[in-house]
């Protein structure tokens, strides 16, 4: 029972003036780029600290290629710690290490970049919200800034998809809280990787108009779509084998190479024609 | 940080480096696998009805049990049936087949002269468990089963589910049909990373509308299921030759998207020529 | 015969510290043609996703604690950062543009110093849980009584807490809720004559723009925002209800925050 009292005597929280806010801010770089120079143009300059971005896409639209890439160059730079929260087997060893040996770095450099990106196999809500009380309890002024990727949160969520009860939505709300606590209070940046689903039931074509049909949005739901602050959506290009990323805020678009070229030994190289 | 998340990717490129892919006897194909089919990833084949699906998973089952000492995985298989299309006598019959071939190999490989390791076909037929299940509850059941039995018996490899869409694609609740499928695939994910093992599943075709107005086959089970599965290889007959299939790479760790061609043999899954 | 009317001690408290705030009348002719907003109202900020709404709640909150000879009103300000969308540097680029267009001869140094000083008046509470926004709360009022040159309060959003506090076994309605928290809001905004202002996603709580309301449980200005975004360009509108009035005006968003179009 949430009493006066009690919540009097619990408080923890208090307010902070503006003015030490900035004082706190400017202290450290706020915008870790991404390495991949196409994406921190869409980014503004790249993830900030502070901000949760989303990238969403169709399967096998270069999601996890790209937070892959994102997360071996910021891995390379001093002073930023990762995490790559994996809920799908998708990070490879072997993948990364080719990934960086295409780039001609030595074998001493390509552990020790290994070495940096921490890897969270995690296969549920619940974990994951254990995983964000544990850095929050654990992280101080004095820590390294920390970009945690997220490899996906959908996958994570489906497991309560439509459930009766409010259950699923209730731990999708605790995650973003404890998301926005970490970003908040902490020298923190989030990516997250969501997908995107087509409308739910499809009816023949003489029922009903095509556009109704092929309603494409991010999935996990209204409450979801407010909580990014950037959403990156990556899409193939009709008819050819190019990847688009394309920020809903600023609608800027940007494109990356054919789909045969698209190596998995190699980052994304960008495409020399971009919108 | 260390203490919150304690593995980085170099553990796992070390842990990789270990596994023992299962081959398919497809050499291109185990190439751009790197290797076979690998441990910690469900990997689907996808395919429409007689394009070698229930072939592979045959093949698999047997060549799982090859032994350590030639460079095999030395394990068992669970093979758990959501559509009636296990054959007991195709099974044996590749068996037969790979264990011959087998049989010389044991005769020039210096390691095992002294304790010849057993690959008879009786041992590899017992080597493959097998559960049917008629419909969901069936199939949930049997995990829990697996689940259970992997505590006891180590040298469990690989589980097949040939097909993991039977069973859902029948429920009318979509949004049930969502959750019960990423939970049966969580679960094996799950055994997956924590007993090494791999996990293959079977999958049909469907049909979808698309951005002209045009109807395109695509795999069943809709874009989160392909969202959820580590790699997927469609298959389909090759038109021109007898015997002849084709696996395009549509989803796979270490190659880019690529077609190979290949065999189905008396002996099973052979590369075409 | 004057009417007598009976209040607790908390609201003497109240209306004795109240006596002076600072007021945000003509805070801003594109916003609130009508010379508004007086102390005691509510303004809700209300759109889809991605129309300007944490920009708009800014831009507000920038007009206040600016001294007057920079274009505010000279106002300390409460804000509640409950959705993470808060940016300092982008709110100091806001500061920054009110003040050079209000004052444009005004030396760089100078301005920057001004800006500086007058973040000392915007009180930040982040709270990531209902019972640390219970807690906040509690302190705001506290705050209110003891700063007499807080004249607004602002919260980005309504509704950040709801998903966490309807459960299985206490369900609300998200109308239910809402209502719940204007009232809230009206209650501290007539007590301490500060002027409450807030954003609701228009996926939260969509039903109060069409059941008939109270004027407690309803906001004074609704301002509705809408995209009229196409790949060519990029634009904005806000459409205001002022019980009954209605005005409209076009704008955009940059870096710098809205920048208002004329009609």
């Amino acid at each position: 029972m949430l009493t006066k009292k009690s919540v009097l005597k619990n408080r923890e929280v208090s307010y902070v003036s503006a003015y030490k806010l900035y004082q706190q801010t400017i202290q450290r770089p706020q915008i870790i780029p991404t390495g991949v120079k196409r994406i921190d143009e869409l980014l503004d300059g790249g993830l900030q600290i502070g901000r949760i971005v989303e990238i969403c896409g169709q399967p096998t639209s270069a999601k996890s290629q790209l937070s892959l890439s994102i997360a071996v160059n910021v891995a390379s730079r001093k002073n930023i710690e990762t995490i790559y929260v994996d809920t799908k087997h998708d990070l490879s060893g072997v993948v990364i290490r080719n990934m960086l040996r295409s780039r001609r770095y030595t074998e001493n450099v390509i552990a020790e970049t290994l070495q940096k990106i921490r890897v969270a196999r995690i296969y549920s809500v619940e974990k994951l919200i254990e995983l964000f009380e544990n850095l929050d309890k654990r992280m101080t002024d004095k820590d390294n800034s920390l970009v945690i990727i997220i490899d996906s949160l959908p996958s994570l969520m489906y497991l309560h998809h439509g459930e009766a009860k409010f259950e699923g939505l209730n731990l999708l709300a605790e995650s973003v809280l404890r998301m926005r606590k970490l970003v908040s209070r902490h020298q923190v940046a989030i990516l997250v990787v969501n997908i995107i689903t087509c409308g739910r039931k499809w009816t023949p074509v003489e029922k009903k108009k095509p556009e109704e049909m092929r309603l494409q949005k991010p999935s996990l739901g209204k409450h979801w779509q407010t909580v990014p602050c950037v959403r990156l959506l990556s899409k193939w290009i009709i008819d050819s084998h190019a990847v688009s990323f394309y920020n809903f805020a600023n609608q800027m678009i940007t494109g990356f190479e054919e789909r045969k070229k698209l190596s998995y030994t190699s980052s994304l190289r960008m495409a020399d024609k971009s919108k | 940080m260390a203490d919150i998340v304690g593995t980085t990717a170099l553990d796992i490129l070390i842990e990789e480096t270990k596994q023992r892919p299962i081959i398919t006897l497809c050499r291109k194909l185990d190439t751009a696998l790197g290797g076979g089919i690998a441990p910690g990833i469900i990997t689907e084949f996808c395919g429409p009805p007689g394009s070698g699906k229930t072939q592979f998973c045959f093949q698999l089952c047997v060549n799982v049990q090859i032994p350590r000492s030639i460079g095999g995985v030395g394990g068992k298989a669970i093979f758990i049936d959501t559509n009636q299309d296990f054959t007991p006598y195709r099974v044996k019959e590749i068996a037969e087949i790979c264990s011959k071939r087998y049989e010389d190999v044991f005769k020039n490989s210096p390691q095992t002269s002294s304790a010849e390791p057993e690959f008879s076909v009786e041992k590899i037929l017992d080597g493959i468990r097998y559960y049917y299940c008629n419909d969901r509850y069936e199939l949930w059941a049997a995990i829990q089963l697996v689940k259970a039995r992997l505590k006891e018996e180590k040298d469990i490899k690989l589980i097949v589910i040939d097909s993991i869409c039977s069973p859902i694609r029948v429920m009318d609740d979509y949004s049930e049909r969502i959750r019960v499928l990423y939970r049966i695939l969580t679960d094996l994910q799950i055994m997956a990373d924590e007993y090494n093992l791999a996990v293959v599943l079977t999958n049909n075709l469907t049909s979808k509308p698309g951005e002209n107005n045009q109807w395109y086959l695509c795999p069943a089970l809709g874009d989160t299921h392909t969202h959820k599965i580590g790699q997927r290889i469609l298959l389909g007959r090759n038109p021109k030759e007898k015997d002849h299939y084709v696996a395009y790479l549509e989803k796979v760790k270490l190659s880019p998207p690529v077609y190979i061609g290949f065999k189905i043999t008396d002996g099973g899954i052979r590369g075409a020529d | 015969m004057s009417t007598i009317v009976a209040e607790s001690g908390a609201q003497l408290v109240a209306r004795i510290s109240s006596e002076n705030r600072p007021t945000l009348e003509n805070l801003c002719s594109d916003l609130f043609p009508d010379n508004g907003p007086p102390p005691g109202r509510i303004v809700e900020i209300t759109g889809e996703s991605g129309t300007g709404k944490s920009h708009f709640l800014m831009e507000i909150m920038a007009r206040a604690i600016l001294p007057t000879e920079y274009g505010g009103r000279d106002a300390h300000v409460i804000f509640f950062d409950l959705d993470c969308k808060f940016w300092i540097i982008r709110f100091l680029h806001i500061l920054e543009k009110i003040a050079c267009a209000s004052n444009p001869d005004s030396d760089e140094k100078k301005t920057k110093e001004v800006i500086e000083k007058c973040l000392n008046g915007l009180f930040i509470f982040n709270c990531f849980s209902p019972g640390e926004y219970e807690g906040a709360l509690q302190e705001m009022e506290e705050l209110l009584t003891s700063d007499s040159s807080i004249a607004l309060v602002t919260v980005g959003t309504i509704g950040a807490f709801y998903w966490v506090e309807c459960t299985e076994e206490k369900p609300i309605k998200m109308t239910t809720y809402y209502k719940k928290a204007l009232q809230r809001f009206r209650k501290v905004s007539n007590d301490y004559k500060v002027v409450f202002a807030f954003t609701r996603p228009d996926i939260f709580a969509p039903d109060v723009e069409k059941v008939p309301t109270t004027d407690a449980d309803s906001p004074d200005y609704r301002i509705r925002l809408i995209s009229h975004c196409t790949e060519e360009a990029r634009g904005f509108e806000a459409e205001t209800d002022a019980r009954g009035q209605s005005y409209r005006t076009l704008f955009n968003i940059d870096n710098f925050g809205i920048k208002f179009l004329k009609l």
